[in-house]
């Protein structure tokens, strides 16, 4: 018994030092890596409590892989593009000006009646009422509503152009390089470049190092 | 940035310690085994003080193995060497050829889980 509560001690100031370091986010908001080393750190701080047979070295050296393993994927994320793409979801618009994506609503395997529910959820009547409904890499579900003003889609990011996103508004990639051209400004210096429906871009720059 | 090198840093020391304890315990492991099978049994005597030597050999590093291995597969372990003992002891020719395998078969399923291959990870 004193041995369990020990260990049991142990686990939770290891797991308390190991859920800071990977930042405070609530469950709903966790990426997927993030999900997966706090299921598998929790599984593994569980077991090695239960079972007094297992060295406690077994439960610490793997919640410690995984912690470094999390913080680095992280960092990766950030700059390396490719990494980014095949892990982070990116957000759809499944309400685009006032007209449904089934297309997006399948991808994202949301069902028109979950959709309609969301949409009552978050106080509005009616669906005519929504200009966008965006489905954010959170998995949280935006409405802008026809009466809020005009959506600013952010088409570069960190100085890649996403070419889904510029699909899906009305602007074409030539109209959008011309502007950017006009503003006498590279690509790759642009962090933010956000474009509403009446084609007003808002551009960001990258801060000089 | 700190706390990627921090996570590098952990990362490395993890990935060493791991490859450290695995490399010591299979050579341990391994020492146990051979000074196992090259004891003669015939004479009982000396053969008891033999795998007492060994038994303390093995009780030196037991502290080191603790950390890594299951305390139950420990006590196996302990268990083989002192029914070994009283075999000698008894003079029982049959029994410590049966207890002496038993024990070569638990270092060896040790050593199995807690070494670098391929079938401790399957």
């Amino acid at each position: 018994m004193a041995s369990i509560f020990i260990r049991t001690l142990l686990i939770y100031i290891l797991l308390t030092i190991v859920m800071k370091a990977m930042g405070k986010r609530e469950i709903g908001e966790l990426d997927v890596s993030e999900l997966v080393s706090t299921l598998l750190i929790s599984e593994i701080a569980a077991i090695s409590i239960d079972d007094a047979d297992m060295p406690l070295l077994n439960a610490i050296i793997p919640i410690i892989f995984i912690l470094s393993l999390e913080i680095l994927f992280s960092f990766a994320k950030t700059k390396f593009n490719l990494i980014k793409k095949l892990m982070e979801s990116k957000s759809a618009y499944l309400i685009n000006k006032g007209r449904i994506n089934i297309k997006a609503l399948q991808n994202n395997r949301i069902t028109l009646n979950e959709l309609i529910s969301e949409i009552r959820i978050q106080g509005y009547a009616s669906i005519k009422d929504i200009d966008y409904a965006v489905l954010e890499q959170s998995g949280k579900i935006a409405l802008i509503s026809k009466d809020e003003g005009k959506l600013e889609h952010p088409v570069i990011i960190d100085g890649e152009l996403d070419e889904n996103l510029l699909s899906s508004i009305s602007i074409s990639k030539k109209a959008l390089f011309k502007k950017i051209d006009e503003e006498n400004i590279d690509i790759k210096d642009i962090l933010l470049l956000t474009i509403d429906d009446d084609e007003n871009i808002n551009i960001i720059k990258r801060m000089e190092k | 940035m700190k706390a990627v090198w921090i996570a590098i840093i952990l990362l490395i020391s993890v990935t060493a310690i791991v490859i450290i304890n695995s490399l010591t315990l299979e050579r341990i492991f391994d020492n146990i085994s051979d000074s196992l099978l090259k004891i003669d049994t015939t004479d009982t005597a000396t053969a008891k003080e033999e795998y007492e030597r060994v038994f303390d050999y093995f009780k030196n590093y037991v502290k080191f193995i603790s950390l890594s291995v299951k305390h139950s597969e420990l006590r196996n372990i302990e268990d083989c060497f002192w029914e070994l003992i009283g075999a000698c002891e008894a003079d029982s020719a049959s029994d410590i050829t049966q207890i002496k395998s038993r024990l070569i078969g638990a270092l060896s399923h040790t050593r199995r889980l807690i070494g670098i291959n391929i079938d401790s990870v399957l």
